[in-house]
């Protein structure tokens, strides 16, 4: 699995893959299975980390998906394609917390992470990731999309705020912000996981 | 402000980010799923454009021969309930050579083909509603699944039941396609088809001749699901109803 979580060839963008085919997809049906094998691992993850609850991130995927395939008219194949799906993405995940009706109060208290002792980098990591998610659940859903896509897709910012559609400014802003709450959710997570 | 006046994050914080950079992806029968039903959903072509591979095809019948199964004027729309045979068929669809290799053994969408035989017998008859509905030769189960229960065996027993009500529609046997949906309702009342089975019962209300249920029904499922694939159906139907 490449950083960018696809399922097909470890870190070749689409465009590279379509570029060396020798058949690339063209048409619609064809290139959709393309960015579907190549994004959608992508998607998932992206739709977990922007706090979708466990039960509902494989429909709110599917409905993501079910965009992208309305929309790939749209798709180019020349730019990168984690962008693009993190606008659907956002999309959805908004829309679904719309119809949650569910008033997402940021929480200021965030729970501790159970810190098991340390067995090898696999329990590390995963580890990490608890932490990583615990203290994402303190951003409200726009910050969150701009350190997601900045801090851990490693979109530059002009990126993210184009995929947003919000000024570059606002994406600075966001970003900064974002930045400082989740630094002091992650230390009062790790100083409460270290004192149990 | 820009990329340089932002204070940075600390090496303890990228530390822990490190894991989240390079996450696991979706467990392989979630993509499955996913795929099964946006290729119903969609009536997505097989990869090769034909029809769907022999192996799904040899677990009970190929989404295109499921499909080739309704009218032109019940397909549209109802090509969801090739569910059953598209979970395979979109594993092989996602196991194009280009894609990730799944074991067809392993898909679970695949196991779910059941000859209707598997589902398990009722303990005890229900009638369908308003006695009418002449006895089903395949016996489904009715008593209502325990709260909660959404294991694999109950999407696949699910899945079988609308696909016979589905079939008994096309057949023109809005009887028998009542008398399941009833049962299903019984037995799921809130499966995670219940969707697709309101979607049914619409239609199948509609060939009864049943008009003004099938208009409240409509009216429900259009309330409940107002973002629903299956509006266009639902609005098709109703159209008809004078």
């Amino acid at each position: 699995m490449d950083s960018a979580g696809s399922r097909r060839v470890p870190g070749v963008p689409l465009s590279n893959v379509r570029a060396a085919d020798p058949n690339p997809p063209t048409d619609p049906d064809s290139l959709f299975r393309s960015v579907f094998e190549e994004g959608f691992d992508y998607v998932w993850n992206t739709v977990r980390r922007l706090g979708v609850a466990p039960a509902d991130i494989e429909d709110v995927s599917h409905d993501v998906m079910l965009d992208v395939y309305r929309k790939m008219g749209t798709y180019d194949p020349a730019r990168p394609l984690k962008p693009w799906l993190f606008a659907f993405s956002f999309r959805a995940v908004s829309e679904y917390r719309r119809k949650q009706r569910v008033r997402r109060e940021v929480r200021e208290e965030v729970e501790a992470v159970d810190r098991a002792p340390l067995a090898d980098a696999q329990l590390v990591a995963e580890e990490n990731r608890a932490l990583v998610a615990a203290a994402l659940e303190t951003l409200d859903l726009d910050r969150r999309a701009v350190f997601v896509l900045h801090d851990l897709d490693d979109v530059p910012i002009p990126d993210v705020a184009r995929t947003l559609e919000i000024p570059l400014n606002t994406a600075y802003s966001r970003l900064r912000v974002a930045r400082e709450k989740f630094v002091k959710a992650l230390k009062r997570l790790q100083a409460r996981g270290e004192a149990t | 402000m820009n990329e340089q006046e932002l204070p940075p994050l600390d090496a303890d914080t990228l530390s822990v980010l490190r894991a989240e950079k390079t996450p696991p992806g979706a467990p392989s029968d979630v993509a499955a799923r996913v795929m099964t039903r946006l290729a119903v959903n969609l009536q997505l072509p097989a990869p090769n454009g034909g029809p769907v591979d022999h192996v799904a095809a040899g677990a009970g019948a190929s989404a295109r021969g499921a499909l080739a199964m309704f009218t032109p004027s019940v397909r549209v729309g109802t090509a969801f309930f090739a569910g059953i045979v598209a979970g395979a068929a979109g594993h092989a669809w996602i196991g194009s050579p280009r894609g990730l290799a799944v074991s067809m053994r392993e898909s679970p969408a695949l196991s779910a083909t059941v000859a209707l035989s598997n589902v398990p017998p009722q303990s005890k008859a229900e009638p369908a509603r308003e006695g009418t509905a002449p006895s089903d030769s395949t016996s489904v189960a009715t008593e209502p699944s325990p709260a909660g229960s959404s294991g694999a065996s109950d999407l696949r027993a699910e899945r079988a039941m609308l696909d016979q009500a589905q079939r008994a529609l096309a057949r023109g046997d809005a009887t028998t396609s009542w008398s399941v949906l009833t049962a299903h309702t019984r037995r799921f009342p809130h499966g995670r088809l219940e969707e697709e089975r309101e979607a049914l019962a619409v239609k199948t209300l509609a060939a009864l001749g049943r008009n003004d249920e099938a208009k409240a029904r409509g009216a429900r499922f259009r309330a409940r699901y107002p973002d629903s694939l299956l509006r266009s159906t639902i609005d098709d139907t109703l159209g008809t109803i004078p």
